[in-house]
């Protein structure tokens, strides 16, 4: 007998079978009460609302902790130094704001004169807020043995939306901070000053005219900061990446060659290639595109400075 | 009035719903018995299944005799793999062992099918969801891969398995030893 044979005989033989296996102990009746009762007894659609909406529930709930835990793997790999830098605003974000805690603003300051002096700035407003909490919620300060990244944004220019209170000259700008649930109960915590701090340094985005991939003219004072930087601190590299605005043509090459004209403009003035990174991150955008003004704030290279 | 009406509208759902169960009940845990271990867990994927027909029969379209059958089929032959997959995990080892069967050899053709069905019954869970899957209810060793989440290579083998062990059985078993002999005789 072949094998396909052999598998319609017993198809056939199984096919033809009647009524209850006088094997199984099976009460029919019994099981067309238990359907009927279950018919009856579930609210009709009802049921189908709950389950969809505790499966979205769970689905929140799981993204936030993916989203935890990515950054707590994240902090692990952050470069030590960062700060940042602006011509309006400082932003500093804790990167674990992912929980419900609550959170609460401090105020930051930046300056413009260099690096050092921006982080200074920023590690005394801090350790003022510190001893002076706002509200009565907990926080933390983020330092680098709590393996906790603080990444510092800078939002575009005239956004002016973050300022709260103007400090001296410096631009004060709201930071929220919060806590991990994780972290220490205790409302303070203390920073190590001798440590070197994990933050991240951006500085504003150079942003370029349509459908090309020469430097708007606002921007070059921004271009030219960066140089300087990276001048004074030979330490710092650098992490160009290059954008375009949905509208635009043929923008995954526009994307790259942005990059390349800030490479190309940064070696030109001496900083040595090895210091510099760069790759075309498509057309994610931060600003709405539905205005030219969105648009020709998507039109950016970002660069990211780190050490 | 309000009530009256809805409970008309009951009446005649559960008059469909009983009807539709003394047509399907019998060959219906026929075919989650042969999937599952005891009678316990027919009836439990019985409940469920029929209430998956019964909400989703309006989305049903007829496309001629035995279309229905078959996806009433084919829903309790899903609700038995989400069972079976709930409660035992399919770790099957992905191997390359096929065998076409001895050709000397074929079964009785007077073995009865209740006989048939309980040997199937008493393979091992692998080799009989799979047997289930590709002989009895004709899916191809790719839509029982996607279904048990295994590889088709490893379908292929329990299934290879499963027939051997069939055939083992049926040697095992002295009455069958004899008749099949008998058979092969002549």
């Amino acid at each position: 007998m072949k094998t396909k044979e052999f598998d319609k005989f017993f198809r056939d033989k199984i096919d033809s079978m009647d009524g209850v296996p006088k094997s199984a102990a099976w009460n029919k009746a019994a099981t067309w009460e238990r359907l009927n009762e279950a018919m009856t007894r579930r609210p009709s659609g009802k049921w189908y609302k709950i389950a969809a909406a505790s499966v979205a529930l769970f689905f929140v709930k799981s993204q936030k902790i993916f989203a935890a835990a990515s950054f707590a793997t994240k902090a692990v790999v952050v470069v030590s130094t960062v700060a940042v830098v602006s011509t309006t605003s400082v932003v500093v974000y804790n990167a674990s704001t992912r929980n419900d805690n609550t959170s609460q603003n401090i105020v930051a300051s930046d300056n413009r004169t260099n690096t050092t002096v921006a982080e200074n700035k920023i590690e005394a407003t801090e350790e003022s807020v510190v001893e002076t909490p706002v509200e009565d919620n907990t926080f933390s300060v983020v330092t680098e043995n709590n393996s906790k990244r603080e990444t510092v944004k800078t939002p575009e220019q005239g956004n002016k939306s973050t300022v709260t209170q103007p400090e001296d000259k410096n631009t004060v700008v709201e930071t929220p901070v919060t806590i991990t649930q994780d972290a220490p109960a205790d409302p303070v915590v203390e920073t190590p000053r001798s440590q070197k701090r994990e933050m991240s340094l951006e500085i504003n985005d150079i942003l370029f005219k349509k459908n090309s991939v020469e430097v708007n003219p606002k921007s070059m004072t921004e271009l030219n900061y960066i140089l300087s930087l990276m001048r004074e601190n030979p330490d710092l590299k650098a992490m160009i990446m290059g954008y375009y605005d949905e509208k635009e043509k043929d923008g995954m090459h526009l994307q790259s060659q942005r990059a390349t004209v800030v490479w190309k403009y940064l070696v030109s003035q001496g900083i040595e290639k090895t210091r510099l990174n760069f790759g075309g991150y498509g057309a994610s955008k931060k600003y709405s595109s539905k205005l030219e003004e969105g648009r020709e704030l998507n039109r950016r290279v970002e660069v990211m400075l780190s050490e | 009035m309000e009530e009256r009406l809805l409970k008309l509208f009951r009446d005649k759902d559960r008059l469909v719903h009983k009807l539709f169960y003394e047509h399907y009940a019998d060959s219906m845990f026929r075919l989650c018995f042969r999937y599952l271990k005891n009678e316990h867990d027919a009836e439990d994927v019985m409940v469920t299944g029929f209430m998956k027909v019964f909400d989703h029969v309006k989305t049903f379209e007829y496309r001629g005799k035995g279309s229905f059958d078959g996806w009433v089929k084919r829903i309790l032959v899903n609700e038995s793999l989400m069972f079976l997959r709930k409660n035992h995990n399919f770790n099957m080892v992905p191997e390359n062992y096929c065998k076409e069967i001895d050709e000397d050899f074929s079964p009785d053709s007077e073995i009865s099918a209740e006989e048939i069905f309980n040997l199937v019954r008493t393979l091992p869970i692998g080799y009989r969801t799979v047997f289930n899957l590709y002989a009895v209810e004709g899916f191809t060793h790719k839509d029982i891969a996607k279904k048990l989440g295994i590889s088709e290579n490893t379908s292929k083998s329990q299934l290879s398995k499963a027939r051997n062990a069939i055939i083992k059985l049926l040697e095992d078993n002295k009455m069958y030893l004899e008749r099949t002999r008998k058979a092969g005789g002549e």
